[in-house]
């Protein structure tokens, strides 16, 4: 029986164990004579180091922003006693969750680019939005990904809200316990896990999102669109050094995820 | 718009006698916070919408002038249907590819083989920490040279979105077979003189179909108009609707809005279609035999 199995394993060698070991191996400048020399690169190299620390630093910080949104957009939505907005506001945080991509940056331009709508009317009430925002910057790039961010943050907390139990809260006052008693020693804890793991993955998907960023700001310095230029540029085409970055990007990635997976084993205890 | 409809409802039904002193400043909060939520994320697509149909709006507003030359230029476009066909058949055939890998495996794994079980896990939802450039780049460096040649194929394509389809696969066929409990059906069936195969042909598959459908729609809503491995993958070989959508900006704008209303009315559906056939919680786990 276990034979049925072996399409599913050839599969998974095929297209998603090989391709990862022939780029790690690329990024050793081959299996024959690997050197670390590609690797180290990726951090002495000005350009290359930029890179790395624009991508962690978007990732963070568009993380942050959805962690701390997020999370209280889904008390509200949690909290409110009113069905329609409740359903209205989980569909379109599941809806928006998922977008991302080229046509969300030409989105933004719309409406927050230079000529963008709110752009103009800003300007037309005395708020000149273009001399301290740019859309075409780190912060324009930290919004745009905040437009995905923030929704599956909310997506991701629902379920935790929903086991706190409304119980939980009632045998709190019932034995004295104020409402920040009950958030401090009960809430909280039982909701971290899910907040943590809620960065963890934001951060994830902030680290390896490309096409919207390279909508937007091609030329940036951030890894998956070094990663690209590396690849086929005319100027900076180095097929080694892209796949060095790549690896590197991939480990970051998967010890997030990793981290991810310990966390989440302990935010199931509380979701039964 | 769409973006005043919670704010009224929220603070529409007056609350009952005893808390309402206490709860209306707060409800306001509440109010006003979806609001913004709303807001931010409605106004970028009412922004498409109007850029999709406006005429020179540059320095207003709003726009002034409305034209349906460009919707009628991207549809007349002869890029549109070849562009916006490759997309719906790569999606449809990496869930056909997908489901005829994993049903047949999961089953496996359901009846017998439970040992296993941890490590096809752990390889399904591996692509999950797999960034789509990253995956490009070593498929590339791995299929373009003999002996297997497949970059620039729409057979490449359709195996890059059945890898990232994994996780999600994994999860939805894996709920729809606990939930119609496999293994019991099974022994039942055996124990009636089944061969290993018949329960999973009459039984489970019928049983799941309600799992394989919510399957079917996550694969469809997350691949339709995917930009990153077509560029990567195939590019202009075998051009996508993503990869034309990214290409047509820079020279005509307000058609390549217009495209984009198209592509995520389309993938927009599908994720609609699964909210409503399977309620708030994706995944098919509440499949009925």
């Amino acid at each position: 029986m276990a034979v049925a199995l072996a399409p599913f394993f050839v599969f998974c060698a095929l297209f998603e164990l090989v391709p990862v070991l022939i780029l790690l191996g690329g990024a050793l400048g081959g299996w024959q004579e690997p050197t670390l020399d590609y690797v180290l690169k990726v951090f002495t190299h000005p350009i290359y180091r930029q890179g790395v620390i624009n991508s962690f630093m978007l990732a963070t910080a568009s993380a942050l922003v959805g962690t701390v949104i997020g999370t209280a957009v889904g008390y509200v939505i949690t909290a409110t006693r009113h069905e329609r907005v409740r359903h209205g506001a989980t569909a379109l945080a599941s809806l928006t969750s998922s977008s991302g991509g080229v046509s969300l940056a030409f989105a933004f331009i719309t409406v927050l680019g230079a000529t963008g709508a709110i752009t103009i009317a800003l300007r037309l009430v005395g708020i000149d939005l273009y001399s301290v925002f740019s859309l075409y910057t780190m912060t324009g790039l930290i919004v745009v990904y905040s437009y995905f961010q923030i929704p599956l943050m909310v997506v991701l907390m629902l379920p935790a809200y929903a086991a706190v139990k409304r119980e939980w809260r009632e045998a709190s006052m019932v034995l004295g316990g104020t409402a920040r008693d009950f958030w401090r020693h009960v809430g909280i804890p039982v909701l971290a896990p899910a907040i943590i793991s809620g960065f963890i993955l934001m951060f994830a998907s902030g680290m390896g999102a490309y096409a919207t960023a390279a909508a937007l700001v091609g030329q940036f310095n951030l890894m998956p669109l070094q990663i690209q230029r590396l690849r086929a540029g005319e100027v900076m085409f180095d097929p080694a050094q892209a796949d060095a970055m790549a690896s590197l990007l991939l480990l970051f990635v998967a010890v997030a995820v990793l981290l991810n997976q310990v966390v989440g084993r302990r935010a199931r205890r509380w979701a039964r | 718009m769409t973006a005043s409809g919670p704010s009224t409802a929220a603070t529409g039904a007056p609350p009952p006698q005893a808390v309402r002193r206490s709860r209306r400043p707060r409800e306001l909060g509440y109010s006003l916070l979806l609001l913004a939520f709303a807001a931010f994320l409605i106004v970028p697509m009412v922004g498409t919408v109007l850029f999709s149909i406006s005429e020179g709006w540059v320095d207003t507003v709003l726009p002034t002038r409305y034209t349906p030359e460009y919707w009628a230029n991207a549809l007349a476009d002869p890029l549109f249907l070849p562009t916006i066909s490759r997309s719906v058949i790569a999606s449809v055939a990496c869930i056909v590819v997908s489901i005829a890998l994993m049903a047949p495996t999961m089953y496996v794994l359901h009846i017998s083989a439970r040992r296993l079980r941890p490590v096809v896990e752990v390889i399904s939802l591996a692509p999950f920490a797999l960034p789509a450039v990253v995956f490009a780049l070593g498929l590339i460096r791995a299929y373009s040279v003999p002996p297997l040649v497949l970059t620039g194929t729409p057979t490449l394509l359709i195996i890059s979105y059945t890898v990232i389809s994994l996780p999600f696969v994994y999860r939805a066929i894996d709920n729809a077979m606990l939930s119609v409990d496999t293994r019991t059906l099974y022994e039942a069936a055996r124990t009636l003189g089944a061969s290993r195969w018949a329960p999973f042909r009459h039984i489970i598959l019928p049983g799941i179909r309600r799992g394989l459908a919510a399957a079917a729609l996550l694969v469809f809503a997350v691949t339709f108009g995917e930009y990153t491995l077509s560029a990567f993958l195939v590019g202009d070989l075998w051009q996508t609707s993503g990869v034309w959508l990214y290409k047509m900006w820079d020279q005509h704008p307000h058609e390549t809005m217009a495209v984009g209303i198209v592509s995520f009315a389309i993938s927009w559906g599908c994720s609609i279609a699964l909210l409503y056939l399977f309620g708030r919680r994706t995944g098919g786990d509440r499949v009925g035999v």
